[in-house]
């Protein structure tokens, strides 16, 4: 069958002069496109990896190019976002990394020569190999963030024998978000429910009638599926938002969406405002505190922890379990819960004798909250928040008229103010409190399958960097040890516990994406040995002694994946698309070729022999076979392997449940395993212990509140939000082509400041401007300055991840990205939130002047 | 066959730009299926001619009564589309579904599109007209539009005018209803003469038709100036040329009547 | 026998004739662009043109020849008036198309004038131009520098604003409509047997008797006494 092109189609003839002048304008008949066209285009599952979200996608794939990326509607929420559908800019970039790269000249300098994959790979593992048979496998730190060796790359370097596999969340979501979330919902040791961070819970967009955008922002942002949809469906079925946020952002709506425009830093001030008159208003159900939350505890006012407790045994779907059950008061004296769940008094102060027959003055947990609250007033909190005292009263009442049909947004990119932690606390004690959790409408919790491994690696001998720090750093007590990129760059300074050698890199931008870039990049001068994975340039790889190219998605297979932010539990996996550019590989083959070079003989017949026969299927079955974590009923329906390897993705059912996982079983509004840990830090005399007290308080305050001191004329708080089509420090969208008309018409590429504080300043819209920081002024960023009217008055706003910013060296391999711009990071001191090694990615000022 | 209408719903859209993404990478794709230019190589150009929807982003009011309104511009494919009438190759034409779409190889690049749009959609790139074509090429295969097939929160969709038409009026009154403030359909009904009725119409809030670019008497006075003059011209061109032969023929009969009458010499 | 003298020289003479040939084909090439109603004559070039060029588009074949032929014509225009201008303008104090006399009465008086000659033929004093001349010889001059104003805007019309470029547009399709309705009266006069002396003038000799001019234009008779011309 022949194509049919676009130029076959005019069959309309030559018109005669005749008919021409009769007014009668020939017909040209238009482009005939049959179905065979389409036909002919083949269809291929992906998982985007624009960002990190792996939003269900189909690649069309056209004479060996990927041509066009849909969203998957095999799940009921499938959608995908304008980076993702801007993805073939992102994998057919001229300025990729396509062939294995080596340092010449000093390190940071940038400069590489092209080399073999043995020569590099030989290189690399020759460096390994030599520590581990030293014993030293632990100097080798594994640094992963996109990684295209999902399922296998921890679990190999777990084999190498190091136990430094160092996840990159507590930049975004992994300090304060599972302390805070934890502590009131339970989970292990501090760590939130059913995974860590932003994972746990989803708010029920579609159904909600009221929300609160907070910290975050769902529309626009990450998370397209299933939150950018399930945004969009509860607009269209009438929900009301209000954007609670120093920038008026685009993507909450633009037509009769409130907008307070806080100052930044102050949402912990917000926060308490609200809760003060959720609390004094009466906006919550008794009969629900009653029921779900701990409000009816008794709190001993000495300790700060429940008068008495004991261990009980319950029956819970079937199952026995162990909760703490804890004093009430009831009209006939104290007694335990179970005893008596219904008429628990709520309120008041009381004397009861504890265990050893003292006794002991005691409030109830909402008393103790109540009485603590009142100087939060809303007019406080105006003064505070620079917000009007009427519109948190207004925020207030909306919530308590359709509740527990509303929520407040969690927040995702949490770790911005040394009272982040705070910050999340108080949004999930008033989520509870109004009853969002597990309700129609409110938040729920997230669904997920989990896999048999496919490496099964010992656990390595030695403690980890993260492990010692827990026990022996007392700045970070609340470590997530999991997560913890910088507190690692803080191990390789100092050498404690033991000093750090190699440092292995996949898809990670540690120095453009965390707080301290400068005091990093010193940091990685130290080691002996650093490799980049990545197709992409950035300020990292300029660091790099190796850069090896992997594949970009849409040109390599990956494992099972079975981890959304979404309410239904979902299965897809993410197949080749188009053979890889140039020399890139995909992830596992480079992990396999790792793996020969530097495992003994026995190890890789155990783990890996069967890959290097077989490929991807040794690892997709022992995945499937060991499929856990759903109902017996979802688990029957998931399909078998060859369709989901074809292309099926599947999706669970909706569960409106909450995980509460506490020692009580109930949600704790007043969080009990805060409180212990706030008692014993206060006992130790901890100068951080106030981040962590459990009542509603403001004196552990984001740095730039600290000193009191108001702002200078010129100096600004910086935010930073991603562009729709922008993500993280990315060359995937920050060379890409296809989102530039986009981009410049938004001014994308400059940094945004309330009109009549730039006025003041004598600047003008457009202007060329430097910003620094005035606590570490040799870095200097260039860039242009917006006037804008949606901008807060302290506030200076850029969109994160598409500029160079400062450190802009790695801009020079990049065909469509200037030198300079602004990058927040790149201004930062090397600084840590109390107690969680958090990040504090704005908590600092910055000045601005004319250039 | 029916005619086939978009609609983009202000509400739910959350400003993420797929749409307009997806319709650049879309005409990238048509570039390598009809004139062999691998996406490879076209991803290295801007091509802003083949992006037909873009963003016209604003500030209103003052802090802190104050908004950000993205306009969203793109062609309307207008009931009676003043580019059509005035194309002097015939290069734009009406698919079944009622597409207003430019026929690359007629076009000349004279700009009289331009002129008439009163939305000033089409772009004139190296001697050709652009804009959007209402993916007529997907739409008469069964698919979606690319900007409907991209849009993440149900803020764009299509089908058949009688489907679309009601499936806006139902959110519209729904918003109303929840919102407490009147949302229109904008280009359902007839806009004016100029334009007619539009197969691209937007749910709105009333209030705010203006902020959205969202022109109720869509017209370009230049060329409506044009037009009347034209008029006159016509009519009165051809009362000069029969005035004129009338004066000749007079003329000629008073001239014959002075000579005979001895007034004037015969020449 | 009567005294020649010369009313129009050689370059006014050779600049009109070029005038014409360059005004006829601006004319015809740019009306299928004004009006669908002239497509016959984009048809017209189009058909061998399409047949020459192997095009399928014979519409769009006659208008791009069309469009060359206006350039060229416009481009050709413009050089050529340049040496009238200046010549037109050294002596632009004494220019025909000033009026004799000012004033709307006077301007009244001039047309009831064309009016005794035209249609009672009766004897009347005209200057060397007659009020009705002198107004189209105005809006000649106006029209055309809009029109080549806005012409070369058009040209250029990548370089400008598009809104400025559809302004353009407009001027330029309203400038030749007042032009061409206007040209329409010029041409018939022009080739009216009671004009014969006068499109001698301009066509062939350049000059007019002495006696006629004192029957026929008797205020340009006396002006050119007061000159000492005669």
């Amino acid at each position: 069958m022949g194509k049919t092109t676009r130029r076959d189609f005019l069959k309309g003839g030559v018109a005669t002069i005749v008919g021409a002048a009769a007014g009668m304008p020939s017909k040209a008949s238009a482009k005939v496109v049959t179905s065979a066209d389409f036909g002919r285009e083949k269809k291929v599952s992906v998982l985007c990896r624009m960002c990190a979200q792996k939003c269900p996608a189909i690649a069309t794939v056209l004479d060996g190019r990927v041509v066009r990326l849909e969203p998957n509607m095999g799940t009921p929420y499938g959608a995908i976002c304008g980076r993702a559908i801007g993805a073939v800019g992102a994998t057919y970039d001229k300025d990729r990394i396509t062939k294995p790269l080596m340092r010449v000249g000093k390190r940071g300098e940038g400069k590489f020569k092209e080399v073999s994959w043995g020569e590099a790979l030989d290189f690399v593992s020759k460096k390994l190999k030599a520590l581990r048979d030293e014993g030293d496998a632990k100097s080798v730190a594994y640094l992963p963030r996109f990684s295209s060796a999902g399922g296998v790359d921890k679990g190999f370097f777990h084999l190498y024998g190091t136990p430094n596999v160092v996840g990159y969340g507590d930049t975004c979501f992994g300090a304060s978000l599972p302390v805070s979330f934890g502590a009131v919902m339970g989970g292990t040791k501090f760590s939130a429910v059913s995974g860590p961070g932003t994972s746990a819970v989803s708010a029920d967009h579609e159904f909600a009638k009221y929300g609160v955008l907070i910290q975050r922002n769902v529309g626009g942002a990450l998370v397209c599926h299933p939150w950018g949809k399930t945004f969009g469906l509860g607009k269209k079925n009438g929900m009301e938002i209000v954007v609670v946020d120093p920038r008026k952002p685009s993507e909450a709506g633009e037509s009769l969406v409130d907008w307070a425009p806080i100052k930044p830093g102050t949402d912990e001030a917000f926060l308490l405002g609200l809760l003060h008159e959720i609390l004094t208003k009466n906006y919550y159900s008794i009969d629900h505190l009653r029921k779900k939350t701990n409000a009816d505890m008794l709190i001993d006012l000495e300790t700060g922890l429940p008068v008495v407790t004991r261990k009980i045994k319950k029956m819970k779907k079937g199952k026995t379990v162990e909760i703490e059950d804890y004093y009430i008061q009831t009209d006939s004296g104290p007694c335990f819960k179970s005893q008596n769940p219904e008429l628990s008094k709520l309120f008041g102060d009381y004397e009861v004798e504890d265990e050893l027959g003292d006794t002991k003055k005691c409030k109830t947990a909402l008393q103790m909250l109540l009485d603590e609250v009142q100087p939060f007033t809303p007019e406080w909190a105006a003064k505070v928040t620079t917000l009007k005292a009427e519109q948190i009263k207004k925020i207030a009442k909306r919530l308590n008229d359709a509740k527990p049909a509303c929520f407040l947004e969690r927040g995702y990119r949490s770790e911005r103010y040394a009272n982040s932690l705070r910050e999340k606390l108080l949004i999930t004690q008033i989520n509870a409190i109004l009853g969002a959790y597990g309700a129609k409408g409110g938040v729920i919790s997230n669904g997920k399958v989990k896999f048999g491994k496919a490496i099964k690696a010992p656990k390595p001998k030695d403690i980890s960097i993260a492990k010692w720090i827990v026990k022996h750093d007392p700045n970070k007590p609340l470590l997530n040890v999991k997560f913890y990129r910088r507190a690692w760059v803080e191990a390789v300074l100092s050498e404690k516990p033991y000093k750090q050698r190699v440092a292995f890199f996949w898809g990670q931008n540690i120095i453009g994406g965390s707080v301290g870039s400068t005091k990093i990049a010193e940091a990685l001068k130290k080691l002996e040995m650093i490799v980049c994975v990545s197709p992409y340039w950035n300020e990292t790889t300029m660091y790099a002694d190796v850069i090896l190219p992997d594949a970009t998605f849409l040109e390599r297979d990956e494992c099972l994946n079975g981890k959304w932010k979404s309410p239904l539990a979902t299965l897809g996996v993410n197949r080749k698309a188009v053979e890889p550019l140039g020399e890139s590989k995909d992830g596992y083959w480079i992990i396999n070729q790792l793996a020969k070079r530097v495992l003994s003989d026995l190890e890789y017949e155990e783990h890996f022999a069967e890959y290097d026969k077989i490929g991807m299927m040794a690892f997709w079955k022992k995945q499937y076979d060991g499929i856990h974590g759903v109902t017996k009923a979802e688990k029957a329906s998931i399909p078998p392997l060859k369709d989901i390897l074809a292309g099926r993705v599947w999706a669970g059912k909706k569960h409106y449940k909450i995980k509460c996982k506490t020692k009580t079983g109930k949600w704790e509004i007043y969080p009990t395993e805060l409180a212990k840990k706030y008692k014993e830090l206060k006992e130790a005399g901890h100068k951080d212990a106030e981040y962590i007290n459990p009542l509603p308080t403001f004196n552990a305050k984001p740095f730039i509140l600290q000193s009191g001191v108001e702002l200078e004329n010129d100096e600004f708080l910086p935010i930073t939000g991603f562009h729709p089509l922008g993500t993280f420090t990315g060359q995937q969208t920050m060379n890409n082509l296809l989102f530039k008309d986009i981009t410049e018409e938004n001014h994308a590429d400059c940094v945004f400041i309330n009109r009549q504080r730039g006025e003041k300043l004598g600047l003008r819209d457009g202007d060329k401007v430097q910003i620094y920081n005035p606590k570490l002024s040799k870095v200097i960023s260039t860039t242009k300055v917006k006037l804008s009217e949606v901008v807060q008055k302290d506030t200076l706003f850029s969109y994160y991840g598409l500029t160079a910013g400062a450190l802009d060296r790695f801009s020079e391999n990049l065909s469509h990205v200037q030198k300079g711009g602004f990058n927040s990071n790149h201004l930062t001191q090397f600084l840590f939130s109390p107690l969680t090694g958090g990040n504090p990615a704005q908590d600092f000022t910055v000045k601005v002047r004319r250039v | 066959m029916s005619v086939n209408m978009k609609c983009y719903d202000t509400t739910p859209c959350i400003r993420c730009f797929a749409c307009m993404v997806g319709c650049s990478v879309e005409n990238r794709l048509r570039l390598q299926r009809e004139n062999h230019i691998g996406i490879e190589k076209s991803v290295q150009g801007r091509l802003t001619h083949l992006s037909h929807l873009s963003p016209q982003r604003r500030e209103l009011g003052t802090f802190p009564n104050s908004r950000q309104v993205t306009a969203f511009h793109h062609c309307n494919h207008c009931e009676d589309a003043p580019c059509l009438e005035i194309c002097p190759v015939d290069a734009i034409i009406r698919r079944e579904g009622k597409e207003v779409v430019v026929v690359q190889d007629r076009c000349i690049g004279c700009s009289s599109c331009l002129d008439a749009c009163p939305f000033d959609v089409p772009v004139i790139k190296n001697g050709k007209a652009y804009k959007c074509h209402g993916c007529y090429d997907r739409v008469e295969n069964g698919l979606k539009q690319s900007c409907v097939n991209s849009c993440p929160s149900g803020a764009m969709f299509s089908g058949t005018k009688e489907e679309v038409l009601e499936e806006a009026h139902k959110r519209a009154e729904l918003y109303t209803k929840k919102t407490g403030k009147e949302h229109v359909v904008y280009g359902a009904n007839k806009v004016n003469g100029t334009v007619g009725e539009l197969r691209w119409i937007t749910i709105v809030p009333k209030e705010d038709l203006e902020a959205y670019k969202l022109d109720t008497d869509p017209k370009k006075l230049a060329m409506s100036a044009r037009e009347a003059v034209k008029v006159v011209g016509a009519v009165g061109s051809v009362a000069i040329v029969a005035g004129s032969i009338g004066h000749l023929i007079y003329w000629l009969g008073k001239r014959k009547e002075k000579i005979s009458k001895g007034e004037v010499e015969e020449k | 026998m009567s005294k020649k003298i010369v009313v129009y020289n050689n370059v006014e003479r050779f600049f009109h004739y070029h005038l014409v040939h360059l005004v006829a084909f601006l004319t015809i090439s740019g009306l299928p662009i004004l009006s669908h109603k002239f497509d016959f004559i984009a048809y017209g070039l189009g058909i061998p043109v399409a047949a020459l060029t192997n095009s399928q588009n014979v519409l769009s074949a006659g208008m791009s020849a069309l469009r060359f032929i206006h350039y060229s014509s416009a481009f050709l225009l413009t050089l050529l008036s340049i040496p009238f201008v200046f010549m037109m303008l050294r002596k632009i104090a004494h220019l025909s198309m000033w009026p004799d006399r000012w004033g709307v009465q006077a301007t009244i008086d001039g047309f009831k004038e064309m009016w005794k000659f035209y249609i009672k033929q009766e004897h009347v004093r005209f200057g060397k131009m007659n009020t009705g001349q002198k107004l189209f010889a105005q809006v000649v001059v106006i029209t055309m520098i809009v029109l080549t104003i806005s012409g070369y805007m058009l040209v250029f019309r990548e370089s400008i604003s598009s809104d400025l470029a559809t302004y353009a547009r407009a001027a330029h399709a309203i400038s030749f409509i007042i032009l061409g309705m206007m040209l329409i009266i010029h041409l018939y006069l022009a080739v009216h047997p009671t004009n014969k002396n006068s499109y001698e003038a301009m066509f062939h000799t350049g000059t007019m008797d002495e006696e006629f001019i004192k029957d026929h234009h008797g205020i340009y008779y006396d002006k050119l006494k007061k000159e000492n011309k005669i």
